[in-house]
């Protein structure tokens, strides 16, 4: 009887645990979400803009927006437990509170609340939800919620 | 009768020769001892009329025998012995690749990609796909606030604004007339957010 060559057999398996290792990962399932929550200054002094938000000072010019500088005062990846609120103490005082309320077809569900708004949004592969947060040292603060990935 | 003392060596060497068992050296001594021994070629066409007389005895004992059943009959003696589960696998797993290579390590190959597969598609099956871009659902204010949430799409991105009741209703989807009006500014006509 001829020997086994094993060497093939190990390559299979190498070959299997390498697939399985590279199938899909979610950043939110029925129990948590993680999203990326950045806090921006927008505001008509200065024209620097954080090169990180250039896209967003696009996004925010071609909808009307004229701000002049963008700065990132903070940034932060969250991870939201369902039902559990999960808050910010913004630099303006303000309170930004997010809950994942759970998924749908797929997506998370995620609620933001910053007094007086209050919004709900379905968190996808990409794109931002820039949610005004109130004045702060002569401009506004923008709550950017972005998907982590 | 007395023997022969240049024969006495030579005597039991005698029936060896006659079956052919001899070494080449011992049967060239004897046959030279045969050339010149008159009582020793006698005793060795005794040997090979003996050793006639049994194969042709043999023969005839032979011949009555009935051998037409001898394999089955064999069989029939042989207690079966059930090799142990791991000797059979071993046995049946060495003969496989011996014998059906190609098959078998085709099979070997699905069976790796079925591995593969199966979780796969269950994750998927219990993980739709999730959206492609976020997208707001719904927006809504306090009421005392006196202002109201505007949605403008940009992109994959979403801008949530808050307006003065006086400039605009309170949809939430009402991001196109004011993306006109803004578009018109410099800064001066964009959302001031009201009084949070």
């Amino acid at each position: 009887m001829r020997a086994v060559p094993r060497h093939g057999l190990g390559l299979t398996v190498v070959l299997a645990l390498g697939l399985f290792s590279a199938g899909p990962t979610y950043a939110a399932d029925e129990h948590k979400a993680e999203l990326l929550v950045e806090v921006v200054h927008a505001s008509d002094s200065g024209s620097s803009v954080d090169p990180p938000l250039v896209a967003m000072k696009d996004a925010f010019t071609k909808s009307g927006f004229m701000y002049k500088s963008y700065h990132r005062l903070s940034r932060e990846k969250v991870t939201l437990r369902k039902g559990q609120p999960h808050e910010i103490r913004l630099p303006n005082e303000r309170l930004a509170k997010l809950t994942f309320e759970g998924m749908k077809a797929g997506s998370a569900q995620i609620k933001a609340e910053v007094k007086p708004i209050q919004t709900t949004y379905t968190l996808g592969k990409a794109g931002s939800v820039f949610l005004q947060a109130g004045a702060h040292s002569g401009g506004m603060l923008i709550l950017v919620l972005s998907p982590t990935s | 009768m007395p023997v022969d003392p240049a024969c006495q060596r030579f005597l039991p060497l005698l029936s060896p020769y006659v079956d052919g068992e001899l070494a080449p050296k011992e049967r060239v001594m004897l046959e030279q001892h045969l050339t010149g021994c008159v009582t020793c070629p006698g005793r060795v066409a005794d040997f090979r009329a003996e050793s006639g007389l049994i194969r042709h005895g043999l023969d005839l004992l032979a011949d009555e025998v009935d051998f037409s059943k001898f394999s089955q009959q064999v069989m029939a003696r042989i207690t079966p012995v059930r090799p142990p589960l791991f000797e059979r696998f071993k046995v049946n797993l060495s003969e496989m690749w011996t014998y059906q290579r190609g098959p078998m390590v085709g099979g070997l190959a699905m069976a790796a990609a079925l591995l593969v597969a199966i979780p796969v598609v269950s994750t998927q099956l219990a993980h739709p796909p999730e959206a492609a871009t976020t997208a707001v659902n719904s927006v809504t204010t306090d009421e005392q606030a006196h202002v109201a949430p505007v949605v403008l799409k940009s992109g994959s991105d979403s801008i949530v604004w808050l307006v003065d009741h006086g400039s605009q209703s309170g949809s939430a989807d009402g991001g196109t007339g004011l993306k006109a009006t803004l578009s018109t500014g410099n800064g001066t006509e964009r959302p001031q957010g009201g009084e949070l």
